[in-house]
């Protein structure tokens, strides 16, 4: 069983490597976790990203033989989320209000793809979780190492060793934040990233 | 004498403050790795399209040539923590000597990245953020 001290985790299977430059303010509360894929081909490419002046990323990596690895205290906020998806869009559940307003942010004519994306970002925001998808402000991210094939367009398989970990953590991260199997994401759900990330994680 | 001023001027600012000369000048900011001679030669929306959401997203070769030379090239970790990426895609052929591209099918999508996959295997991720004037409906 491992235990949460001042935004780390203890336990033999995490290893310790915080990355400072990560921290983007307090995060005062956990609603959720947030599963990734790195997009590169080892934990070191992600290690040498983080260490970047404008670095973004997520707390947790679990690299491909299964090592997890905190590198940013749960205490703080990450940017590893993105710009938010309308939940109740995406599970087809809005109030008729809603949809209206949704959709005419969505579909606003005269606007580039990304403006309405970002406006309806801000709107989801507005809402309270689990109304909208988890954010930076209230979630942690698990990334795992996993690359980005150019030819294949697409995410790499999750191994078995990394899913181990994974669920491991999850459950772990599950009891220790009271947190709920309804509260976990994966990264395409939640945001607008590539739908094959994380699609092959089990936990 | 009055000429030279003038080429130093526009040189510096060129350099320093003004995007467009870049283009102009065919380098943009901060990217000098990247070739910038690309070439479409065909281009068209996808059909499958599923919502009316992407309905609107077209490019013209201009437009999409347009795309790649303000773009650059990216890893799979700035395309998963820097792009967002909205299944609305404009897809096509490029050419680029300098790049080895020759007639290569590529893929634009709306967030502001592209795939181009050449024969032989070899591929490239392609990225611009600063075509938000081009990627709209």
């Amino acid at each position: 069983m491992a235990t949460l001290t001042n935004g780390k985790l203890a336990g033999k299977k995490v290893t310790q490597k915080i990355f400072p430059k990560l921290h983007k303010g307090v995060l005062a509360a956990v609603n959720a976790i947030v599963v990734h894929q790195t997009g590169a081909p080892s934990a070191q490419h992600t290690f040498n990203s983080y260490s970047n002046a404008n670095a973004n990323g997520a707390h947790f990596l679990i690299d491909k033989n299964g090592d997890i690895y905190q590198t940013a205290l749960i205490t703080q906020k990450t940017y590893h989320v993105g710009k938010l998806q309308s939940r109740c869009l995406q599970v087809k559940a809005c109030s008729p209000e809603e949809l209206t307003v949704a959709t005419n942010i969505l579909y606003a004519k005269g606007q580039s793809f990304a403006a309405r994306v970002r406006n309806l970002h801000k709107h989801e925001q507005a809402k309270p979780y689990p109304d909208r998808y988890p954010s930076n402000n209230d979630s942690i991210g698990i990334e795992i190492v996993g690359e980005f094939s150019k030819p294949a367009n697409a995410y790499a398989q999750v191994n078995a060793k990394q899913n181990a970990s994974l669920k491991w953590l999850v459950s772990e991260l599950e009891s220790l934040l009271s947190l709920t199997s309804d509260d976990i994401y994966r990264h395409p759900e939640a945001s607008r990233k590539h739908a094959t990330e994380a699609s092959t994680a089990q936990w | 004498m009055v000429g030279l001023q003038l080429r130093i001027l526009v040189s510096l600012a060129c350099g320093l403050v003004l995007p467009a000369c870049h283009q102009g000048n065919g380098e943009a900011q901060g990217m000098k790795s990247n070739k910038r001679s690309f070439s479409v030669t065909e281009v068209h929306a996808r059909s499958e399209h599923k919502s009316s959401f992407c309905s609107g997203f077209t490019l013209t070769t201009t437009q999409a040539e347009a795309f790649f030379n303000r773009g650059r090239e990216i890893d799979g970790i700035t395309l998963h923590e820097k792009f967002d990426w909205l299944p609305c895609y404009v897809d096509g052929r490029i050419s680029n000597p300098e790049l080895n591209m020759n007639h290569c099918p590529f893929s634009i999508q709306a967030g502001g990245t592209a795939s181009i996959r050449c024969d032989g295997g070899k591929a490239f991720i392609w990225a611009c953020d600063q075509c938000e004037d081009l990627l709209a409906d």
